[in-house]
């Protein structure tokens, strides 16, 4: 898993979010909820798809819940939280 | 009269053939109160029609065997005024709609019909199009065009939909052919253990007809409608005594717009991914939407999904000649479920009425088949079967229905 902070993974979240699923012009920033922004399951799944790839970590099941995954800021304190603890 | 040529997808010529020209039509329903006026829905289309000429997307695609000349007329499609008759409903016109023949080698592939109740308090504006002509977004955005340039002007029409039809696809053709023998691998796979068909005896053809389930607009995850279909086809499946170890195949449309795309009127954006269901692993709705979500991932993950869209566009429509060869000597069958997604909140009028609802009734293609379709306006969620006859009794579709209808009670429980 590359080191990275918490910001740097939350900023690359963001990009991707905003290059790769939003439409120009309508780009979300970190505290930005995704479910108002219009994201929706298959978007989702690419967005934990991203995070698989990038920071080589899986979203069980379990974990997903609207803590974890409502913004970019909760799914990058997320992705902290599993870095640290070595999940 | 301006006639042109309507060049048509490959597959969209042989599935129209092997239809034997059968009605192929898919309808957007818009529901008003208050009455419609037909010659505003008229003088909309003819300001519309320039702006969005009705088959630009489908003319320029190259195929590696060159282009198909078809014809078309450049003429306004009808608009046809329906007054319900005592004791006939909407749903009645609706299923007379689908059915009607058009050939859009000699036609508008387009009709619009309104229908209004004998006491004028309610209207309906019917958009019917051949089905390879767009998809049910393109329809949601063609309506809200006709309605903006309605209230004002044509100038208005782009600001609800700016292109007409969908950019060219920029992969070269070393990646599509990569991504198109992806997509044959994995259909080769799934045809491997083909899913069985509705069962013997089913009609090859017949008139299509549907039914919708009006229920609270649903949570929008898709694992979990699916998994609501996949219980209820399963429970179908049980009805008929069909084998529950056998998988059957679910194909799912994925938008690959981005979201808050309003993307082109014309034009297809769908990609599919097939969900395979053992039905007897559909018990729990939770679970078998764990299994989906799991299953789409894995496809995600592999491009599977970029792979059927490429190879829907490119080598040759696979995924249909797939779907459409017999299983086992029984007749094809297909089943369709879609989440056609929301019919805009922005269209609060149209053509003199205020709009209050709005879904779907989607085509089953390729026939026979059988599709559920869901489709949300506000805090409504349209669930629309659509069927050909034969394939299933309506007996069957009100099980499907009340299936669907027993989960989400479970589910909001």
């Amino acid at each position: 898993m590359p080191t990275c902070t918490l910001d740097e993974i939350v900023i690359g979240i963001v990009r991707f979010v905003n290059t790769e699923i939003m439409a120009s012009g309508q780009a979300i920033a970190a505290a930005d909820r995704f479910d108002l922004a219009g994201v929706d399951s298959m978007a989702l799944l690419k967005i934990l798809l991203f995070v698989e790839r990038e920071f080589g970590l899986w979203v069980p099941e379990e974990d997903l819940v609207i803590g974890n995954v409502a913004s970019a800021a909760a799914l990058g304190g997320y992705v902290d939280r599993r870095r640290r603890t070595g999940d | 009269m301006v006639r042109r040529t309507l060049t048509l997808l490959g597959p969209d010529v042989m599935l129209y053939a092997m239809g034997g020209g059968r009605p192929n039509n898919a309808v957007l329903v818009a529901e008003c109160d208050g009455r419609l006026a037909a010659s505003r829905v008229e003088g909309a289309l003819d300001a519309l029609r320039p702006l969005a000429p009705y088959m630009s997307s489908r003319l320029e695609r190259p195929f590696p065997w060159g282009r198909l000349r078809w014809t078309a007329t450049d003429e306004r499609p009808p608009v046809v005024r329906r007054l319900l008759r005592a004791n006939e409903t909407v749903d009645e016109v609706i299923d007379e709609v689908l059915n009607q023949q058009v050939d859009p080698r000699r036609e508008p592939p387009l009709r619009w019909t309104v229908v209004e109740s004998s006491d004028g308090g309610r209207s309906w504006l019917l958009l019917a199009w051949v089905h390879p002509l767009m998809d049910p977004r393109g329809a949601e955005l063609l309506i809200a065009m006709l309605a903006a340039v309605d209230r004002g002007g044509e100038a208005h029409a782009w600001a609800v939909a700016q292109p007409t039809e969908a950019p060219a696809d920029q992969l070269d053709a070393r990646a599509r052919r990569r991504l198109a023998r992806q997509a044959l691998d994995r259909l080769r796979a799934i045809g491997s253990n083909p899913p069985p068909s509705l069962g013997r005896g089913v009609a090859s053809s017949g008139p299509v007809r549907h039914r919708r389930l009006v229920v609270p607009a649903l949570n929008r995850q898709l694992p979990v409608t699916l998994a609501l279909v996949g219980g209820a086809m399963a429970s179908l499946w049980r009805a008929r005594g069909l084998p529950l170890a056998q998988p059957f195949l679910v194909p799912i449309s994925v938008d690959r717009r981005r979201v808050g795309e309003a993307g082109p009127v014309f034009g297809n954006y769908l990609s599919f991914h097939f969900a395979r269901f053992t039905p007897a692993a559909t018990e729990d709705v939770a679970t078998t939407a764990v299994a989906i979500r799991r299953d789409m991932a894995d496809a995600v993950r592999a491009d599977l999904v970029e792979a059927v869209w490429a190879g829907m566009g490119f080598a040759r429509y696979s995924p249909a000649r797939q779907l459409l060869r017999p299983f086992g000597g029984e007749a094809p069958a297909s089943f369709h479920c879609a989440d056609t997604g929301e019919v805009r909140p922005p269209l609060t009028t149209l053509c003199g009425a205020a709009v209050r609802g709005g879904y779907h009734v989607s085509c089953v293609q390729p026939h026979p088949g059988l599709g559920v379709f869901f489709s949300r306006r506000g805090a409504t969620e349209s669930i629309v079967a659509v069927w050909v006859q034969g394939v299933v009794t309506t007996a069957d579709v009100d099980h499907l229905l009340d299936a669907i209808r027993s989960s989400i009670a479970a589910l909001a429980a």
